[in-house]
């Protein structure tokens, strides 16, 4: 069976942290791990890469420490950052991910990336004794949103907060998630099948799924939600026009912006380069909120580039 | 016709924390409706006030989606059993 060189986990905690080691201790040789929270000692009987003494520190760079520590052929590159448009990029550098994630919409969010970027995929979830694995193959099965098409809104579910989730079962779900990962790559990948694992009865039954026609994840519907174009397509290459942005601050950068969107029709392309983390945090922000969609968003260093779609809005008024 | 409705952890606070009960009933929606006259309150966790079943639950029956049968209108048989999957969110 040939096995990925590269994953990405996105989320270090009850999922994320058993995943890490499992894949380490694997053989993989670069691990990515994507995760902007910080240590909370509520954490620790579950993410059990972290320590009382690692209280109060990122977790990215705790759990990058331990590997590193244990496996010092790994190559471990650490991001203490959310998953959202400026790391969407980071997927297409790794063979598969593994989501580690603890909010529905992430990780639907993250499964849209993975199927527009073509990156194998294994979905997880666990609430007290339940967990739920999902194996996806972008174009090839079922996808979470085939399932789901949307999270549970705020209120009507039980929430982890209310049911906690037993350690063990967070660590039974992650290893579930790293074998199918395994078998993503080999020649009978466990996919169009959510394992639905029960710790109080210790019984996992298998939910057939089928690749919904009409799904807005992976299928006829996707576009409703704005499919992310894939990296090749993402880069400006050298004939490319692109509006350098790179010695105006702001508001210079707002108004430049507004400038260069404001005569283009619904539905063109701008190519924008800014530079500083201010820019880099504002100018997306008020290019969405005039109605306008940013289809990718890279950063190398202090330079971030843009693209982006003019929308049928033409408000254009920088927020 | 009695059958068995596999509950999910989240949705165990209104069964009692029963993972299966039995009803009688011969269609899935007849299912649901006999669920919650045993166990108030769960219907809405699955239904909307339309009465259709909401985007992040999904309901098999005989281990396939009820959605690629005829629905909630989907008969059931004697001594068959029902699941509920609901979109699980933790980490």
């Amino acid at each position: 069976m040939s096995r990925p060189s590269s994953v990405l986990v996105v989320g270090a905690g009850g999922l994320g942290c058993p995943a890490l080691i499992e894949l380490a201790a694997g053989g993989i040789e670069r691990l990515g791990i994507l995760e902007p929270d910080r240590v909370e000692l509520t954490n620790l009987h579950r993410q059990i890469l972290y320590r009382e003494a690692d209280v109060g520190i990122p977790k990215a760079e705790v759990a990058g420490r331990a590997i590193r520590a244990r496996w010092p052929d790994v190559t471990v590159e650490t991001f203490a950052e959310a998953f959202g448009p400026s790391t969407q990029h980071l997927l297409a550098r790794y063979d598969a991910v593994l989501d580690g994630t603890d909010r529905f919409e992430t990780k639907l969010l993250l499964a849209d990336a993975c199927v527009d970027l073509g990156v194998p995929f294994v979905f997880g979830g666990v609430i007290a004794h339940e967990a739920q694995v999902l194996g996806v193959l972008p174009g090839r099965s079922a996808c979470p949103r085939c399932l789901f098409d949307e999270g549970p809104p705020p209120g009507t579910e039980a929430t982890c907060a209310e049911l906690g989730i037993l350690g063990p079962i967070a660590g039974i779900a992650a290893a579930r998630q790293v074998e199918v990962l395994w078998s993503l790559f080999g020649s009978a990948p466990l996919v169009d099948v959510l394992s639905v694992y029960d710790g109080r009865s210790d019984v996992t039954r298998e939910v057939r799924l089928r690749k919904a026609p009409d799904c807005q994840g992976c299928g006829a519907a996707r576009t409703r939600r704005g499919a992310l174009v894939p990296p090749a397509e993402t880069d400006p290459g050298a004939e490319a026009e692109i509006l350098d942005l790179t010695g105006l601050v702001c508001p210079a950068t707002f108004v430049a912006t507004r400038r260069a969107l404001d005569p283009l029709s619904a539905g063109d392309h701008l190519w924008l380069r800014l530079a500083g983390d201010e820019a880099k945090r504002n100018v997306p922000a008020s290019v969405r909120a005039a109605g306008h969609r940013i289809l990718a968003q890279k950063t190398d260093g202090r330079v971030t580039t843009l693209l982006i779609e003019r929308g049928t809005d033409s408000k254009g008024t920088p927020s | 016709m009695s059958v068995r409705i596999r509950i999910p952890t989240p949705l165990r606070r209104f069964t009692a924390e029963l993972d299966v009960v039995a009803v009688d009933a011969t269609s899935i929606r007849g299912a649901l409706d006999a669920l919650d006259a045993k166990h108030p309150g769960i219907k809405a966790r699955l239904c909307d006030e339309q009465g259709a079943l909401r985007r992040f639950v999904n309901v098999y029956y005989k281990d396939e989606d009820v959605r690629f049968l005829e629905g909630l209108e989907t008969s059931i048989a004697d001594g068959t059993e029902i699941s509920i999957v609901p979109a699980i969110a933790g980490g």
